[in-house]
Parts: C-alpha cells; sequence; structure tokens
C-alpha cells in the first residue's frame, strides 16, 4: 500500500528526471497477450498527455534515485547541488508503474538512475525493476532503461531482455569539450555501451531469423541525447554526430535538449535566462531533414554555415542557398526533387505524385492538398501564368534569394531569432 | 437541382446510391430528412433505407475498391458531419461509374469529392487516436475501470480494439458521454450499452467521475500521484501553453485527471 511518502519521492526523482528530454513509445509493435498487462503499438508511440512546457507525456520519466556520485557540470543532481534526494524502492516503482499503467496515463516506463556505488549496483537496480514488471506483473508495455557506463555485460544483457528500448546520452558533442565539463566523462564510456548494445541487437537478429522463438532483444533500438548551448560547440559538430549516430544500424533517435542553466554557480557554463529553443527547433528540424528527406549534413551546415539560420528552417534555408535547383515542375520532377520544395511535406509530396497521373496539378488542387502556398510558390511552377491571385508568377530566381527570404520570415520569428542570438551572445562573452 | 434526401444512415446513404442508378439520375445534393431545402431545388426523390439494397451497393464497392478505401468510407461516415454527405455520396456513385476492373479514383485526390472524404477521415482517425490518448480510467470497487469521453466524432467504436487488446486483463467500461452509449468489456468480451435510466448512473455525466460509494479505496491517491507527477515533469523555463493547447485541445480536459 502505497503513501503519500511515495508520493513526494515521485515528485523528487520526475524533477531530476525531466531534462532528459526522450519521452517517446515508439519502435515496437507487440500486441497484447494472454495472461499479460499490455501492448505496443509501434509508430510514434502515443502521448498521453501533455506537460504545461508543451512536451509530450507518453512514459513515466523517473530515476530510481537521484544520488549520484558524479559532478556533472551541466546535470541538476551532480554530486556537489544541494538538492532534495530520494531513492525509490523496488516495489514502490513497479507498482506505480502498473497503477498509472491500467488508468491509461502511461505508455510504460522511462526509467534512468543517478550513478550510487558502482555501475554494477545501479545497474542491477534498473534491471531489478524491469525484471519485476516483466515476469512477476507480466506487464507487456514499453519499457525505456538507461544503460549505465561500465556495468557488467551480463547485466546489460539481462536489461535487454526486458527493455524495449535503451539509451546512453552523448549529452556533448565534442570530445575536449565534454572532459571539460564531465572531467570524469568521456565519449568512450558512452559508446562502449552503445556498441555492447548494438552487437547483442544484431546477433539477436540472426537468431532470430533461424528460430523465430528467439525471444526479441531491445526491439525498438537505441536513442541518444545532445545538450544544445552549454558549450561553444556548433549546429555543425551536434549534426555531423547525429549523422554519424543515424550511421548505427540500432540507433533509432537523437534528441536534443536546449540547455537550461540549472547550475548558475559553475564559471565553466553560460548563464542563460531562457534555453535556446529556436536553435533546438531548428535542429530538430534538420535531422528531421537527414531522416526523412535524404539531406546529407553538409547541405545542411557547412564550413561557411556551421549554425543554422534561426529565422528560417533549414530546408528553407538550404533552397535560399540553392536557387539553381528551381523551380521544381510540380507535374513532372521526381518526388525527392518535389519533396525539396519549402511548404511540401511528405504527405502533400505523396498526394502529388499519385495524382498527377489522372489530372494535370494546378496551385489549386495544391492548396487542397496543404501545400504551404505562401512558400512554396516562389519554387514551383505547374505552368500556369498566373498565381490564382491573377498575379504573375515570380520565383526565387528572378527575385534572388535575398530579396525573397524577408518575404518569408515574419516579424515575430525575427524578433524570436534576435532574441535568442542575443543570449548568445552573452554565451560568448563568457570564459569557457 | 436534384435532391435526394435520407435518413443519414450510412444504409440510407448507400440506398441512395443504389436509387440514383435505378431511377438514372444523378442527383446533385445529398441532406439529412426535414432539413430545409437550398433555394434552386427543384426536385425531391426520398430515399427509402433498405438494407438488402445497402447490401448490394457495398458488394459492388468491395470489388471496386481497396480494404483501406473501404475503411475511409466507413471512417468519414463516424464523422457525422453534414458536409459529408455529398461527397460521400457522389464518390460512391463515381466509383460506378469507373470502367469494370480499374480502382484508380481512390488515389485521385485532385477529385474534390474523393479529397473531402479522404480530408474527413483523417479528422476522425486524429480524433480516435486522440481518445486512445487522453481517455482516462478509474477503478471502482468491483474492478471495473471506467473511462467517460464526449468526442466530437462518434469515434469510440474505432477503439474498442485498441483497449481490448492492451487491457484485456482487467474489466472496462468506457462510455461517450454525448451520444449515451458505451462499451462493457468482462474480460471475455465487448459489448455495447446504454443507461435506462440516467440517474443510476455509477458516475457524474459531467465530470467523469465515480460516486464516492462505488470508487475503488486507492483512486484517489493514484489521481493525486498522476498530478503531482504532471506538475513535477514540466520545466518551468520552457513554459509553452500554446503547444499544450495545440496537441491536447481544451475541450478534452474536462474528464482528464491531470487537468481536473
Ligand atoms: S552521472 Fe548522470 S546523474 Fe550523475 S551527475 Fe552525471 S549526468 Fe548527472
Amino acid at each position: 500500500m502505497l503513501t503519500e511518502k511515495t508520493m513526494e519521492k515521485l515528485r523528487i526523482l520526475a524533477e531530476s528526471a525531466k531534462y532528459d528530454v526522450s519521452c517517446s513509445s515508439s519502435g515496437t509493435v507487440r500486441g497484447g497477450k494472454q495472461g499479460m498487462v499490455g501492448n505496443t503499438v509501434g509508430g510514434v508511440g502515443i502521448c498521453h498527455s501533455f506537460a504545461d512546457d508543451g512536451r509530450c507525456i507518453s512514459l513515466l520519466k523517473v530515476m530510481l534515485t537521484n544520488y549520484c556520485m558524479y559532478d556533472c557540470a551541466y546535470c541538476v543532481n551532480r554530486r556537489s547541488n544541494d538538492i532534495p534526494r530520494a531513492t525509490l524502492a523496488v516495489h514502490e516503482l513497479v507498482e506505480i508503474v502498473m497503477e498509472f499503467y491500467r488508468r491509461n496515463y502511461i505508455e510504460g516506463l522511462f526509467l534512468s538512475s543517478g550513478v550510487v556505488r558502482n555501475p554494477d549496483y545501479t545497474m542491477e537496480r534498473l534491471v531489478a525493476i524491469a525484471r519485476d514488471l516483466r515476469t512477476v506483473h507480466r506487464f507487456n508495455g514499453y519499457i525505456h532503461l538507461k544503460s549505465i557506463p561500465g556495468a557488467s555485460g551480463e547485466l546489460m544483457s539481462e536489461a535487454g531482455r526486458y527493455a524495449d528500448r535503451m539509451s546512453v546520452n552523448i549529452e556533448i558533442p565534442k570530445e575536449e569539450s565534454l572532459k571539460l565539463l564531465a572531467p570524469e566523462k568521456d565519449h568512450q564510456s558512452v559508446f562502449q555501451p552503445m556498441q555492447f548494445v548494438q552487437q547483442r541487437v544484431l546477433e539477436n537478429q540472426e537468431d532470430r531469423k533461424r528460430l523465430r522463438r528467439v525471444p526479441r532483444f531491445v526491439p525498438a533500438g537505441q536513442s541518444t541525447q545532445m545538450i544544445v548551448g552549454a558549450t561553444a560547440d556548433t549546429d555543425r559538430d551536434i549534426l555531423h554526430m547525429s549523422s554519424v549516430m543515424y550511421s548505427q544500424p540500432t540507433i533509432r533517435r537523437v534528441y536534443y535538449s536546449g540547455y537550461v542553466s540549472v547550475n548558475t554557480y559553475d564559471p565553466r557554463l553560460p548563464v542563460l535566462k531562457q534555453p535556446p529553443l529556436v536553435r533546438e527547433n531548428r535542429l530538430y528540424q534538420a535531422d528531421w531533414l537527414m531522416r526523412f528527406y535524404q539531406f546529407s549534413v553538409e547541405e545542411i551546415v557547412d564550413e561557411a554555415n556551421a549554425n543554422l539560420d534561426l529565422e528560417v528552417d533549414p530546408k528553407l534555408a538550404w533552397a535560399l542557398r540553392h536557387p539553381e535547383q528551381f523551380p521544381v515542375d510540380i507535374n513532372r520532377d521526381d518526388y525527392e526533387k518535389i519533396l525539396r520544395v519549402p511548404g511540401i511535406g511528405v504527405k502533400s509530396a505523396v498526394l502529388i505524385v499519385n495524382s498527377r497521373r489522372f489530372n494535370r496539378i494546378t496551385s489549386y488542387h495544391l492548396k487542397k492538398m496543404g501545400v504551404v502556398m505562401k512558400k512554396a510558390k516562389y519554387f514551383i511552377t505547374c505552368h500556369e501564368l498566373t498565381d490564382g491571385y491573377a498575379n504573375p508568377i515570380v520565383g526565387i530566381n528572378e527575385l534572388h534569394p535575398e530579396r525573397l527570404k524577408p518575404l518569408l520570415v515574419s516579424k515575430a520569428q525575427q524578433k524570436k531569432a534576435a532574441d535568442e542570438l542575443q543570449l548568445n551572445l552573452n554565451f560568448e562573452e563568457e570564459p569557457c | 437541382m436534384l435532391v435526394y434526401a435520407f435518413d443519414r444512415t450510412f444504409d440510407g446513404l448507400l440506398s441512395a446510391v443504389f436509387d440514383a442508378y435505378s431511377l438514372r439520375q444523378h442527383p446533385d445534393m445529398l441532406m439529412g430528412e426535414g432539413e430545409p431545402l437550398p433555394l434552386f431545388c427543384e426536385e425531391v426523390h426520398e430515399v427509402t433505407t433498405a438494407d438488402d439494397r445497402a447490401a448490394r451497393v457495398w458488394a459492388g464497392l468491395e470489388k471496386r475498391l481497396s480494404k483501406q478505401a473501404l475503411r475511409m468510407l466507413m471512417v468519414s461516415y463516424l464523422s457525422e458531419l453534414p458536409e459529408l454527405d455529398t461527397p460521400l455520396f457522389q464518390y460512391i456513385y463515381k466509383v460506378f461509374q469507373q470502367p469494370e476492373g480499374r480502382t484508380s479514383l481512390e488515389r485521385n485526390f485532385s477529385d474534390a469529392d474523393v479529397l473531402a472524404v479522404t480530408n474527413i477521415g483523417r479528422k476522425v482517425i486524429h480524433e480516435q487516436h486522440r481518445m486512445l490518448q487522453f481517455l482516462r480510467f478509474q477503478k471502482a470497487k468491483d474492478g471495473t475501470y471506467l473511462g467517460v469521453v464526449s468526442p466530437d466524432h462518434n469515434v469510440l467504436p474505432l477503439t474498442v480494439a485498441h483497449f481490448k487488446d492492451r487491457f484485456r486483463d482487467q474489466p472496462w467500461l468506457i462510455y461517450d458521454a454525448k451520444r449515451r452509449y458505451g462499451f462493457y468489456y468482462d474480460c471475455q468480451e465487448v459489448i455495447r450499452i446504454t443507461f435506462q435510466h440516467e440517474e443510476s448512473l455509477p458516475f457524474d455525466l459531467d465530470s467523469g467521475q465515480l460516486n464516492d460509494e462505488v470508487i475503488s479505496k486507492d483512486d484517489k491517491l493514484f489521481q493525486d500521484m498522476w498530478r503531482t507527477y504532471f506538475k513535477a515533469i514540466c520545466i518551468r523555463e520552457r513554459m509553452n501553453p500554446r503547444k499544450q493547447l495545440s496537441d491536447m485541445p481544451r475541450r478534452y480536459w474536462k474528464y482528464m485527471t491531470e487537468k481536473q
């Protein structure tokens, strides 16, 4: 029987876990089973709620304990911080998960932990929770476990039998920046558990080809996170790391977490009044382009443009840098080219190539199919003389990118970008 | 202008298609019985809903449309939107005009009727997903879990399979407070239910809360815990009520534990 005391622990440990942004319950489709509770729906998963900060709540995201023996500068839970500390007992957390799940509050559990005593001790406790949920409570919902760097192969293997997804955060894209903020860590300590899980997932896939009854190992793959704006690393540094990650067969998602100034007293860190949310959003858009729009990193950020333009999204920014690629002919050009038009998303691009076999597509159709014509009209042709409002069609090549850009950026966007740039300027004056 | 009036059932709509072909007519518009007629209406035909005729039309559709397209027709109908009637009718009418063996119309989204039906169908599917997201259960003393919703569209039937698969070892009742019916699952099968006397409902229709006599002892504690968690997980430096509202519109908050 749980009490108010457990509730207070839950509060403390949720507060400690909230800066890890990964929340999704994606990647596994597993139907319900006789005698078990729960299923997983695959696709993008289900968000059960949205917090007041607008972020999706899908899994119960919580730490088993927020005591930690490390002192990473960017983390609220670092040992030198004076914050309320708590530890949930295995039975407490298991009961909360089951009761929340049965009420349709959550898709499952996302469990992480501070490191106490040693990596094995910590990992063993995480595994105990997952083991209890799966074997005693017959829980068939989603489980995401953190890999604790340095934990034994045996524990990691057991974790992977229960978990849908495992993750370990890179946090800082450049090794020297990481060393500065977390001297006890290095990239190797992150890559090692990642590699281990990857190896086991690939072996498991082979085994399952021969023998269907072999249970799955981390079927939803791995994810990782990078903090944005805690160091001077550029978007190019970040996205190159992402691209390396996506070249790994088991890394499904890279998350970006705008740095929230939690430890303002530490001179190694910038003091930000606001987390860099515009930049974070642009990084997600760039990530999206790499995963679904067949863009390479160097097309998005290069030496001359090492940081993303905060005023316009990276797809539009690319288009403005490449007027020679336009106009795209809606009725003739390939799907891949149509997908690169600002204002046309995957959904409308599919509608276009499906429908143009029957009719010639006009701007009237495009609008109906959800194309953002305000943007797209400068980059396409459907062989019409006017744009539907009896204005002659003027494209990117007639206007030139530098005159077109201001037409596509609202005052509000400009201001937001300028405000955030201001924050970054403050940051660059910081000693670091 | 030729108008067909029907009873707004799905079988009624299919019967209208049957009539149009047997009378060799092509009505311009379909509307619910008793609704005020448009200004330029010259002729009204009253459709009689007939199961056998509807079945014949449906069988014809099954030969000419893919499974997904058929599902989209059903799903769009659950929208209950009056503006669906005419495009859905025209879409089905046109399916039978295509030459045999061609199933292309369903993918021609430059056809205004196909696009309208598809867009409305998507709206319904979107709201179905929202029910899977936002429905909240409370536990009654007898072990039954109750979830009350009031969706814009009639999507409850589309959610049953999901809840049955997921919560197969717990009895539950999901109830549409707007349309006054629900589905009850007893760990064996799902049945559609209505309550004859609203005074005897074990819960409050406005809040969806189980009455004090029937709610299980620890349910309030878990509700409080969930609210506590909901507050704790928010990063105050990132407050974004606009995004919260667009992903979780206020009209769904009424029955959501964390917003009560
Ligand atoms: S090891 Fe993890 S919990 Fe501990 S201080 Fe570093 S980031 Fe925070």
